[in-house]
């Protein structure tokens, strides 16, 4: 064996070792932040829950407004098409006298009661969040072809979480017959 | 030897430093790590209350859209009167799981005769939860994808089609085909036969009426009296005292008093006439409820058809609200957001009541947490939601009924 190869074997600098545990631990970080990435995007959960039910409510309050007749068909419609609907997003708030969202007479924007740290409900340490991080939008059109007859229903609740915008989508039809 | 110079390893002050800065570098990253790992629990505990408060609240919704269908407002008459006992309803269980059942509200009309409403509060009757009282709901409804049985005319004793039925004269059964929907189920269209314990709505020009499915053979569904085990909600009760029994629902020939069925709309009938044209239904009433005795310390949220098993939907709740707008909420009564039924307030200085049958709109409030507390914050995950549902069935107001 010649002992000249052994010169070739030699072990990590520190200089070297510092440097490689460096990248190491970069990468070790990166992938922690993406895991908090993936977190901070599940974080918008509760509130993709919320939106689900909203975009319901608001399409099934424009059928109670045609099958209650409180309301024409001609009614149904937004505000610049001369009904009742108001044009544009609007904050989450409460049905006015009417019981309808998104019209002129709508309420205080929606809140939710969370029983807060002691787990006890309706009591100081409750936490109320409101919801004004959210928008809805009512859009109602004719559709092409049905006389009048047949409308478009679209909702499109618009919701932040953090810095990320995200848009929910519910898209229906309404006829004239109940 | 002149190789092995330098082979020389670290020196001590070299390892010392290496060592140092290695243990801070690796107790950085071993930090952030653990923070990595609690912030990934606490991710599943949110997905996991998130999606009970999904799955919990979707069928919620839905199945209030669809109470009362084919009831619509009116309710279904219930037999009362001297002797009858009064209707029941699921209650939450009781210690030990015990099943429990409590008296339905029902309402009396002007005219005397009693109903069970589409919708049928029960304010404050479930487990009491992080210092309040929850709440249960009832709900009727007829089965959609169950095909309708009709008697027809004339009257046809031995039905041969699969949809016809006949009515026994005192109404302790249905004769139907042997190849009926009803018995043999309908693979085509996923139709479930019936089943003992099921609960039948009859309808017909006279009125409604809802019998309970205590035994059945391969052409008859029959619906004992007093089978507290089948029937433990008591539709089952057709004695000659009673009012509201599905005798009224029969022909009136002539004699108003036998069957005691002399309140009108209910209209009189003699046992042994005929029915007139009835259609037969599959009614499901379903009960949500609080169940905080099965899974103790972890309430859940359950959905319970008529007097089958229980269903959990939705785990460790930690409220279930309801509250309901009412007919004339556009009124001067501000009738919104009532919590509990019979309702009377003053409008225009005349005392009015609300009764159940009257409801237009339900609110509800659902909330849920994780099964564990989540170390980042050191407290539950939780998520709460607030939703209104416009009962399409009862959604359409009839101005002109002044007796509702």
């Amino acid at each position: 064996m010649k002992p000249s190869t052994r010169s070739s074997e030699r072990g990590f600098s520190l200089a070297e070792t510092v440097i490689a545990l460096g990248v190491l631990i970069t990468g070790v970080l990166g992938a922690a932040g993406i895991l908090a990435a993936g977190v901070r995007n599940l974080s918008s959960s509760p509130s993709d829950v919320i939106v689900t039910q909203k975009a319901a409510q608001a399409v099934e309050a424009v059928f109670a407004a045609r099958d209650s007749h409180k309301f024409t068909w001609s009614q149904l419609r937004n505000v610049s098409d001369g009904g009742i609907f108001l044009d544009g997003p609007q904050s989450l708030k409460l049905p006015g006298p009417d019981g309808l969202v998104n019209t002129a007479d709508d309420g205080a924007i929606e809140t939710i009661d969370l029983p807060g740290r002691d787990g006890i409900l309706q009591n100081a340490d409750d936490q109320i969040v409101t919801l004004s991080q959210f928008t809805r939008e009512i859009k109602i059109t004719d559709v092409t072809g049905e006389n009048g007859q047949l409308r478009s229903l679209v909702v499109t609740i618009i919701y932040y979480n953090g810095a990320n915008k995200r848009t929910y989508t519910l898209s229906t039809f309404i006829s004239a017959y109940s | 030897m002149r190789t092995f110079s330098k082979e020389a390893g670290f020196t001590i002050s070299e390892l010392l430093v290496s060592t140092t800065i290695m243990l801070f570098v690796a107790g950085a990253a071993l930090g952030t790590f653990k923070s990595a790992l609690d912030i990934n629990d606490a991710a599943g505990l949110m997905a996991d209350s998130n999606q009970n408060l999904r799955s919990g609240a979707n069928l919620l919704v839905r199945d209030l859209m669809m109470a009362g269908r084919v009831i619509a407002g009116t309710g279904v008459p219930a037999p009362w009167g001297s002797g009858a006992q009064p209707i029941r309803r699921p209650l939450p269980p009781g210690t030990g799981g015990v099943k429990n059942y409590g008296d339905f509200t029902q309402y009396a009309d002007p005219d005397g005769s009693m109903n069970i409403p589409s919708i049928t509060p029960g304010y404050g009757l479930g487990p009491t939860l992080q210092g309040l009282p929850t709440d249960i709901i009832t709900l009727l409804t007829v089965d959609e994808f169950m095909p309708v049985v009709t008697t027809p005319v004339p009257v046809v004793t031995a039905p041969t089609a699969a949809l016809q039925g006949y009515i026994a004269k005192d109404a302790s059964s249905v004769t139907l085909s042997a190849s009926s929907p009803w018995l043999v189920g309908d693979t085509t269209n996923d139709t479930v036969p019936i089943q003992v314990g099921d609960l039948i709505l009859f309808k017909n020009s006279n009125g409604m009426s809802i019998q309970t499915v205590t035994s059945l053979d391969t052409t008859h569904l029959y619906f004992a009296q007093s089978d507290a085990t089948h029937d433990p909600f008591r539709f089952n009760q057709r004695g000659t005292g009673y009012k509201g029994t599905i005798w009224c629902i029969k022909n009136d020939p002539a004699d108003s008093t036998v069957l005691g069925c002399n309140t009108v709309p209910i209209s009189s009938g003699v046992q042994g006439s005929e029915f007139p044209v009835t259609a037969l239904f599959r009614l499901v009433m379903t009960t949500y409820y609080v169940d905080s005795v099965t899974t103790p310390g972890t309430p859940r949220l359950t959905r319970l058809l008529n007097d089958g098993a229980p269903q959990a939907l939705a785990g460790v709740v930690e409220d279930l609200d309801f509250s309901f707008d009412l007919v004339d909420a556009t009124g001067s009564s501000g009738a919104t957001g009532i919590t509990n039924l019979p309702y009377t307030t003053s409008i225009n200085g005349t005392s009015v009541t609300f009764n159940s049958s009257m409801i237009k709109k339900v609110n509800i409030h659902v909330g849920v947490r994780s099964e564990t507390i989540a170390k980042p914050s050191q407290d539950f995950v939780r998520n709460h939601v607030n939703t209104s549902v416009v009962v399409r069935s009862l959604a359409s107001v009839d101005r002109y009924d002044t007796d509702k």
